[in-house]
């Protein structure tokens, strides 16, 4: 088959955080960690081109992934392979995302990284494999992500034993037993100590990796971040009042704070009364203004993000994350603190 | 031990195995027949124009479009103590004594309510392993509204018409020689080792079209109680909830109860107790209702527990919840539940789930679409409105409208298969 | 369910509040609860750490 590959800027050699804007852009051939993977695919595939993009382009463009798509299909691309991403969140997001617009585009797809990455739940159905936390398992990811090609490559659905993770497609089927019948078998199984059966799983909370910390508060840039569903009066760009699938950013220039009536928060969650009667209430920003004159922070964002947190699914609310830190990353900032409702 | 002196129900079988319409009603070696006329009488009611008998048998070309409640026919016998209490006799516990039953038959209604979400059920072709009532042979029952009546009085109509042809059908073989006798003592508090396991039923209570009947009174804003398993045989739970096709529980499933017959088929477990709920909308309500069916559980000793629900993703909640107060109060708690997983299957398939308990059975994902065959004939309704294609087509539907597909009862098969 | 610095405050609708105060001792409280959160960014933690506002009075 002729297999794309998708990488980002530094893996294609463009270079590291700086050039994380860097356009999305096609090179012939295999680029970088590509080399390994297309001789470990032998003969029997190809790796036609390399598809690339800077991570924090590809996060705040969601569009790159169709349009990189298509490049790719002008290629010939009948397969696409993404990453391996390792725990690079941004990274991860991008060849989740890749994958999933090659998929709809009809072009089998997989992605790879290690199961923490927030881009494992953000692939649909298409399938990621798992790969090691850092480049230094890069020889190893590089043998799975093949394997897992070569099946994908056959027709074959991928399974736990690839290395799958992440959305594993539930799919119904007849079992050989009634509903009731497993009910009682699973009491049993149950009272007999085991811990761990069930039909359905449920999902796991992640672990986060902390930032490590900014060295003078005094010296950094902060910004304010909201889930309480802060908007300007009117919610002009509609922000919903539960379930959110976006957020949105206003901006703070030339305010010392948030007044009554100018702010209002649509938050259904919680009674608004308190946060439309004072809106710093939640969104601190008259204390954080006298902060920055007082030089207590190095300085303010122009703008905050808001989202409503109110049965968001944990798949939006980490790409919320992701996407807000790929933001103040691009806008030098350096801390953030954000108000939890 | 015999049914005099230990509580409880002995159950006369007599199995149906052809079903047809004639002149008078009559049960013979396997072959039940409808009398028209009778049925029509008992299924008069100035609330309904006019009604229309058929039968359906497992294996027909047939679709059945619009499924509403489904009774399977059982009698105590002419002046007996009497079942469906609260519709047809007087509102008291049954459940002792001698009941008949017609096994493999049922009495369905189908057609049009309001709230009513259109319910298929295929009697051959892929979607007929899915549904328990296509492999019953069905007396099906449609119907025309009176002009100027209302709904609620046509609903009332059809279910009281429904019961009392029930009954008749039963009653015609009240003489023949049964081909079982099942005795079902009561639950006993005396030890003999194996655990206790109990099954919580939580009854949808939203009110007209969306209730659920015990002793013919709604169980809205009332408390758990405990029931002996035996009076569902006799009609004490009877459903009046016509929404959400595939995780319906029709009186027809709360008679036979999937779940607690699996408890009294193990050797290894003890059925031990039965609990009714209702099923609150609002939030605090379900805290209550699952606080204190968790504690009725723990009064009764039990060791484990099976929560089943009805309904679409709010009644999730009252599932959750009882499971971690049952898990709270040291009970092993096995949740039975659809999953809403998406038409890909990768959406989160719980509404609400379990911050604590882990134990969960699944009857399938809602979601995902299958294509019915072409079929002969249609009863019920003439279209599917869900698709806006004649009964009759070719459909894809998901397997949230086929007809108990995805009950919690526990009758199917249908399971989430994960690609591991 | 994972953050890992965080600093408590007294009411889920007025985060970085307190309606039972006077306007004066709120923004009291506001400049604490920030204060509280200045520092925690400035400190290394490994796991999901509580920075407590309320210890600073």
């Amino acid at each position: 088959m002729r297999v794309v590959h998708y990488i980002n800027q530094f893996f294609a050699g463009i270079g590291g955080e700086e050039a994380a804007g860097a356009e999305p852009d096609l090179r012939e051939g295999p680029v970088g960690p590509g080399r390994r993977l297309a001789a470990l695919l032998g003969d029997e595939h190809e790796i036609v081109a390399t598809v690339f993009c800077g991570d924090d382009h590809a996060s705040g463009h969601a569009e790159f992934a169709a349009a990189l798509v298509e490049r790719a299909r002008e290629h010939g691309a009948e397969l696409l392979v993404a990453g391996p991403a390792f725990t690079s969140g941004r990274y991860g997001l991008a060849c989740a995302r890749i994958a999933a617009a090659a998929a709809e585009a009809g072009v089998p797809a997989l992605a790879a990284m290690h199961p923490d990455n927030p881009g494992v739940g953000e692939a649909g159905a298409t399938p990621v494999v798992e790969s090691g936390a850092t480049s230094r398992q890069m020889r190893p990811s590089l043998e799975r992500l093949a394997a897992a090609v070569r099946k994908l490559a056959s027709g074959e659905e991928l399974t736990a034993e690839d290395g799958r993770i992440g959305k594993v497609p539930r799919r119904n089927r007849l079992a050989e037993r009634s509903a009731a019948e497993r009910a009682v078998a699973l009491v049993l199984a149950r009272l007999g100590g085991d811990r761990e059966a069930t039909e359905i799983p449920l999902p796991t909370f992640d672990q986060v990796t902390p930032a490590a910390p900014v060295e003078h508060a005094a010296d950094a840039v902060v910004a304010l971040l909201t889930e309480g569903g802060f908007v300007p009066a009117g919610n002009p760009d509609r922000l919903e009042s539960s379930r959110a699938t976006k957020w949105v950013r206003y901006s703070l220039e030339g305010l010392d704070s948030v007044e009554a009536g100018t702010f209002e928060s649509v938050h259904g969650g919680f009674s608004t009364q308190w946060a439309n009667e004072e809106p710093n209430r939640i969104l601190p920003l008259d204390i954080a203004r006298e902060l920055q004159r007082e030089g207590a922070i190095g300085g303010l964002h122009a703008e905050y993000f808001a989202t409503t947190g109110n049965g968001t699914t944990v798949a939006d609310a980490r790409r919320f994350g992701v996407e807000w830190a790929a933001e103040l990353r691009q806008a030098g900032i350096q801390a953030a603190i954000l108000t939890a409702t | 031990m015999n049914a005099k002196d230990v509580a409880g129900l002995t159950r006369v079988v007599h199995e149906v195995r052809e079903l047809d319409l004639g002149e008078r009603t009559s049960y013979s070696a396997g072959r039940l027949t409808v009398g028209e006329e009778s049925a029509r009488d008992l299924l008069g009611d100035p609330a309904l124009a006019e009604v229309r008998l058929a039968c359906a048998a497992p294996g027909d070309p047939v679709r059945i479009v619009g499924a509403l409640d489904a009774v399977q026919p059982c009698s105590k016998g002419t002046g007996g103590g009497g079942v469906f209490p609260g519709f047809l006799g007087p509102a008291l516990p049954p459940g002792r004594g001698e009941t008949h039953m017609l096994r493999g038959a049922a009495v369905l209604a189908a057609g049009y309510l309001p709230r009513a979400q259109e319910a298929v059920i295929d009697m051959s072709g892929p979607a007929a392993p899915l549904s328990p009532l296509a492999a019953t042979h069905n007396l099906v029952i449609e119907f025309e509204p009176a002009e100027g009546a209302d709904w609620e009085d046509v609903e009332v109509a059809l279910r009281r018409g429904l019961l009392r042809v029930a009954v008749h059908l039963a009653d015609a073989a009240l003489e023949a020689e049964p081909d079982a006798v099942e005795e079902l003592a009561d639950p006993d508090a005396a030890p003999e080792g194996r655990p206790r396991v109990g099954v919580v039923t939580n009854l949808q209570t939203q009110g007209n079209f969306k209730d659920v009947f015990v002793y013919g009174r709604s169980l809205s804003r009332g408390l758990p109680t405990v029931i002996a398993p035996g009076e569902l045989d006799d009609g004490a739970v009877v459903s009046g909830q016509y929404g959400h096709p595939a995780l319906k529980n029709p009186t027809y499933l709360h008679q036979t109860h999937p779940v607690l017959a699996a408890l009294r088929a193990s050797d290894d477990v003890r059925l031990a107790a039965l609990v009714l709920c209702p099923e609150p909308v609002e939030q605090s309500g379900k805290e209550l209702v699952s606080a204190h069916a968790a504690r009725l559980c723990a009064a009764l000793q039990l060791d484990a527990a099976i929560v089943t629900k009805e309904g679409g993703g709010n009644a999730d909640a009252d599932v959750s919840l009882k499971l971690d107060r049952l898990e709270e109060e040291g009970i092993t708690a096995v949740g039975i539940l659809a999953e809403l997983a998406g038409r890909d299957g990768t959406g989160p398939p719980l509404v609400v789930p379990p911050t604590r308990a882990t134990a969960l059975i699944s009857t399938g994902n809602y979601d995902e679409r299958m294509t019915l065959p072409a079929c002969d004939r249609a009863l019920g309704r003439e279209r599917i409105a869900l698709v806006d294609r004649p009964a009759t087509d070719e459909v894809e539907l998901p397997v949230a409208a086929i007809y108990c597909a995805q009950t919690t009862l526990g009758w199917g098969r249908l399971t989430c298969y994960e690609d591991t | 369910m994972g953050a890992p610095r965080i600093v408590p405050t007294r009411g889920i609708p007025y985060p970085t509040g307190d309606p039972n105060l006077s306007p004066e001792q709120e923004r009291a409280w506001r400049r604490q609860l920030l204060q509280r959160a200045l520092q925690a960014v400035a400190t290394p933690v490994r796991e999901p750490t509580v920075f407590d506002a309320e210890a600073l009075e």
